[in-house]
């Protein structure tokens, strides 16, 4: 069991949860939108969106479970870590509940998997022992033993964001928005939105809002600093300005990695500090943002539409004035000279 | 050299696909004859036959998340990559694979 492995898995089960996550925070924000605060208590279409928007979210522990035991042991693991998740779900040990049933259920199964049963019987193993006595096993761990630490670690993560100081406040934001354009996409950046994520688990979509920020700015960053200055990148480069601008839409922070690959020392620490700047800004105006993904075509569901856009754009002239004060001017040979690394920009 | 390839990451959206293009592009710098099967977010593209895998001299994962469909290798040696080793330096995270497949014999 190596690190590696387990962020692999981790990773795997991410995978198919965002989707759950996006479709039910879009819902419901939608919900909101149409129907108002007391939405819940209407039964109009707006009513149906927002509980259409909460049934994805209340499955969506139990399937971030599910498929980190399934990247572990395979499909008899789903089962048994779907209902681990949802037990975790139902006793409000949330994401980090969801997380630990997981792994628990992919190493029972594993485990479960290497008994060796006379051949009679082997049947029995996928369709009977391994629900039955698996779902059991990581149901009852998931209840006595994970729940309690798991709860109270998602308690105290709740009360700690919800009542944190100004300067703390000043420093979660900028090491959220420095991690988003860290690595572009990558484990750091996972790490940034998971905890974006494990905020909205307990309704404080305040951190999402800025994560978001975190994402869009790294391509935007690039995008502005190219047009105000097209003599600091190779003509390669500057054929992605498109890309670079629909990265930043799309929040797909991928855009800005092959220029952080031909000029890493210049790049990357840039767009951390217009990530950074843009996710404070975010932050301290209170933007909340129930919507987990889908970068500027869900603008309208910010509490401040117009700030979020605000702090976006201040986050990429950040990034995009320290780019431009790092990068030198390129002679006209050095502008013709194809990047190795140039990858996946021809749309 | 036959290499068959497959590219995966979390997202499922930028990384895999940009992955792909790179494993791609430098296998054809080295000339090798490459097939690719993209596991992103809508699916399974461009799907490996049993007859592509047996036949590679090289499998390369450029993974972070787990593989669908892995019993299709099973008396196989793949060697997983990162795929952001890929999109970084192709060329370099192409001869990293064959090292180590070299050294696996």
């Amino acid at each position: 069991m190596k690190g590696r492995d387990l962020q692999r898995h981790l990773l795997t089960g991410v995978s198919y949860f965002i989707p759950f996550v996006v479709a039910g925070g879009i819902l419901i924000a939608l919900g909101f939108l149409f129907g108002g605060i007391y939405v819940f208590n209407d039964s109009n279409l707006a009513a149906q969106i927002f509980w259409i928007g909460k049934d994805a979210f209340g499955v969506m522990v139990g399937v971030l479970s599910a498929y980190i035991a399934f990247s572990i042991a395979d499909r008899p693991a789903i089962a048994v870590g779907f209902i681990g998740g949802m037990v975790a779900n139902r006793i409000g040990a949330g994401f980090i509940g969801g997380l630990l049933s997981g792994f628990l259920a992919g190493y029972v199964v594993l485990y479960l998997k290497k008994i060796n049963l006379p051949a009679a019987i082997r049947s029995l193993m996928p369709v009977l022992f391994i629900p039955v006595i698996g779902t059991l096993i990581v149901g009852l761990a998931t209840f006595y033993l994970i729940g309690p630490p798991a709860t109270w670690l998602n308690t105290t993560f709740a009360n700690m964001l919800n009542n944190m100081s100004v300067s703390g406040t000043v420093i979660i934001s900028l090491i959220l928005g420095a991690m988003m354009a860290f690595d572009m996409g990558g484990p750091v950046n996972k790490a940034a939105y998971a905890f974006a994520l494990a905020a909205s688990q307990n309704n404080n979509w305040v951190p999402m809002a800025a994560v978001m920020v975190g994402g869009m700015v790294p391509p935007l960053a690039i995008a502005f600093a190219m047009l105000a200055a097209k003599n600091k990148f190779t003509e390669d480069e500057q054929g992605g300005l498109t890309g670079c601008f629909i990265g930043a839409a799309c929040f797909i922070t991928e855009f800005a990695i092959p220029y952080a690959a031909a000029d890493p020392l210049r790049v990357i620490p840039s767009i951390m500090v217009g990530s950074a700047v843009g996710a404070l800004v975010s932050y301290m105006a209170g933007v909340s943002l129930m919507a987990p993904h889908g970068g500027l075509f869900i603008f309208a569901l910010a509490n401040k539409p117009l700030m979020w856009i605000v702090s976006i754009i201040i986050g990429a002239i950040a990034g995009a004035v320290m780019l431009l004060v790092l990068k030198p001017v390129l002679k006209a040979d050095q502008q013709k000279k194809k990047s190795e690394s140039k990858v996946g920009l021809d749309l | 050299m036959k290499i068959v390839a497959i590219t995966a990451c979390a997202g499922g959206i930028a990384h895999t696909y940009m992955a792909a293009e790179a494993v791609k592009k430098a296998a054809r710098l080295a000339g090798d004859e490459i097939k690719i099967e993209i596991q992103g977010a809508m699916g399974v593209e461009n799907q490996l036959s049993q007859n592509d895998i047996e036949e590679a001299e090289l499998i390369i994962f450029a993974v972070n998340i787990g593989v669908r469909d892995l019993d299709r290798f099973e008396s196989k040696n793949p060697i997983v990559i990162d795929p952001g080793e890929f999109v970084g330096n192709a060329q370099k995270a192409l001869e990293k694979a064959k090292k180590l497949a070299a050294s696996q014999k």
